[in-house]
């Protein structure tokens, strides 16, 4: 969140943020309010701030009214498709500072349309989290969507609601997909997927593509930019 | 119902549980994979020798062990809400992994890792036989109360842990806390199976030890052994176990408390082998179908077992004694 008010061009006005907000490196000066799960309120009162911007996929469900109880105004935010990016991010910039025009956004759109191009392929796909035990992306999230839109097709499918359910290994076996798109932080989670997929499939080998959490994790911007990389491995 | 054919009941449903578990999970197969494993069986067959059987042989392995842990926990602590975690073993090695695995970045099942895991594990079990020399003759209870106190200490410093990991690296957490079957192949399962089933003869074979225990150290005095030595050498034992079994699948709650309950009011086992006996296969048969379950309740998702066992075991506990 902190990193998509930075990109819509407000970063100075940022007081604080919460504890792993790391991105962009002028993030990484920012004081801290505590974890997105368990914000201080005290600290929060202490920065005085006009409003509060609060993640709606991961903050306390209580944190609004504790807030307005407070008088501090809030904006609960949740992204969980390409859709809600754009349309959040113009309601940021509408209700928070008061902009009318969205050009940086309607600039962000017209790059994933270009980068999508106009005959989206059809290929099936996992996303994994961690191998043992194999924690997948689920359907309902910014990555799947943002996949999707590439005409990918994730094997999860959209019955089963969790962002990040735990699979057993033998319906893994049972739906080999095309591509296995692995979100981690490092080579060694990736190999660690690597060797599972082999065990998982040993005939029909999925192709890796390894997303780095830097580049695709956070719900921002930061992944359209990066959509070459998705965008020249599959067909 | 008299007791013979509670036995007799008890064996036959056993053999039909474990005849059917390998063909439960989130995927049907085909009765014909167990033998071929060509063109359409192909996938059934390596799912049910590849995948399900050693799962099948490491699930019954650590529910029979966790189950006759708990029972002798029971019996030397003389306390019948003991159990394997009561103590802070677990917590110990659970800690010492999760350490490992976050500051140090060794990955979970390594050498290294597991290392790791088994000098937190040394450091409680030396803590508690310290505690036991020192609070020999003073009463069981606070040892155990001992046990729970480091439980407590070792379980906040893991959450702590957990909680600061779980935003950095996201997933995979909670297989610490509520426990996780993780994929072994048959020979790494059969192996595990041989050092477990080492551990519990062993145990067996201090089951003449355990009895006289049961009847208080006074008595024990006179069948010629230190009650104390006996308690700091199953404590090692079972510890060592216990170690080895948390850091495969983590830490899977309610079996140790539970099945010794349950076969103790089923069946009056009037000796300590019996106990473990009847525990060891009411264990194997109670987290079996629990792993099944995990997978069957809503595929292709699987639950983290101990939530299963939890959810399983409280109401049949609570039923038993509610009828008894």
């Amino acid at each position: 969140m902190t990193e998509l008010v930075f990109q819509l061009g407000y970063g100075n006005t940022i007081v604080a943020t919460s504890q792993m907000s790391d991105f962009p490196d002028e993030a990484k000066t920012l004081p801290r309010i505590g974890t997105l799960f368990q914000p201080s309120l005290e600290k929060i009162l202490g920065f005085a701030p006009n409003w509060v911007l609060i993640d709606g996929e991961s903050s306390p469900t209580d944190f609004e009214s504790d807030l307005k109880n407070l008088n501090i105004n809030s904006l609960r935010v949740s992204i969980r498709s390409i859709k809600d990016l754009f349309d959040e991010s113009k309601r940021i910039l509408k209700t928070i500072f008061k902009q009318q025009s969205f050009e940086f956004v309607d600039n962000q759109l017209n790059h994933l349309l270009k980068e999508i191009g106009s005959t989206p392929s059809d290929f099936s796909f996992l996303i994994f989290a961690w191998s043992s035990p194999p924690i997948l992306v689920g359907h309902n999230t910014f990555l799947s969507d943002l996949l999707s839109q590439f005409g990918g097709r994730n094997l999860l499918g959209d019955k089963i609601k969790a962002t990040y359910p735990q699979v057993a290994d033998e319906w893994i076996i049972k739906h080999p997909p095309q591509f296995v798109f692995v979100i981690a932080d490092s080579e060694q989670q990736l190999n660690e997927i690597r060797t599972s997929s082999n065990r998982w499939w040993p005939k029909d080998k999925p192709k890796l593509i390894f997303l780095p959490s830097s580049d695709f994790a956070r719900t921002s911007f930061t992944a359209l930019k990066n959509l070459n990389r998705i965008r020249s491995q599959i067909p | 119902m008299t007791f013979k054919k509670k036995y007799v009941v008890f064996i036959i449903s056993a053999a039909l549980i474990l005849w059917a578990l390998p063909f439960i999970g989130s995927e049907n197969l085909s009765f014909q994979a167990i033998w071929k494993s060509s063109g359409q069986y192909a996938l059934d067959h390596r799912i049910l020798w590849s995948l399900r059987i050693p799962r099948l042989i490491l699930v019954l392995t650590v529910g029979a062990s966790l189950a006759v842990l708990g029972a002798s926990y029971q019996v030397v602590f003389n306390n019948v809400l003991a159990e394997p975690y009561i103590l802070g073993v677990s917590s110990g090695v659970t800690l010492g992994l999760v350490v490992a695995e976050t500051f140090f970045d060794l990955r979970s099942g390594t050498p290294q890792n597991i290392a790791v895991g088994l000098l937190f594990a040394g450091l409680v079990v030396m803590l508690f036989l310290l505690s036991y020399q020192w609070r020999s003759g003073r009463g069981l209870e606070k040892i155990v109360l001992f046990g729970m106190g480091l439980n407590f200490v070792f379980s906040s410093l893991l959450f702590l842990v957990l909680s600061y990991r779980s935003q950095s690296l996201g997933a995979g957490s909670i297989r610490w806390l509520f426990g996780h079957i993780p994929w072994l192949n048959t020979s790494q399962s059969l192996i595990f199976l041989l050092i477990n089933l080492t551990f519990l003869s062993g145990l067996w074979a201090m089951g003449r030890l355990i009895d006289g225990l049961t009847l208080g150290d006074s008595v024990a005095y006179t069948f010629g052994f230190s009650p104390a030595k006996i308690r700091g050498l199953l404590f090692l034992l079972t510890s060592l176990q216990l170690t080895l079994i948390t850091s495969i699948t983590g830490a899977i709650g309610f079996i140790g408390l539970v099945v010794p309950h349950c076969v103790r009011l089923l069946f009056h086992p009037g000796s300590t082998r019996l106990l473990f006996i009847i525990s060891a296969l009411g264990g194997a048969l109670f987290l079996g179908l629990s792993d099944s379950l995990s997978r069957t309740l809503l595929p292709p998702l699987e639950f983290p077992i101990g939530v299963i066992t939890t959810l399983l075991g409280g109401p049949l506990f609570l039923a038993l004694l509610w009828k008894k």
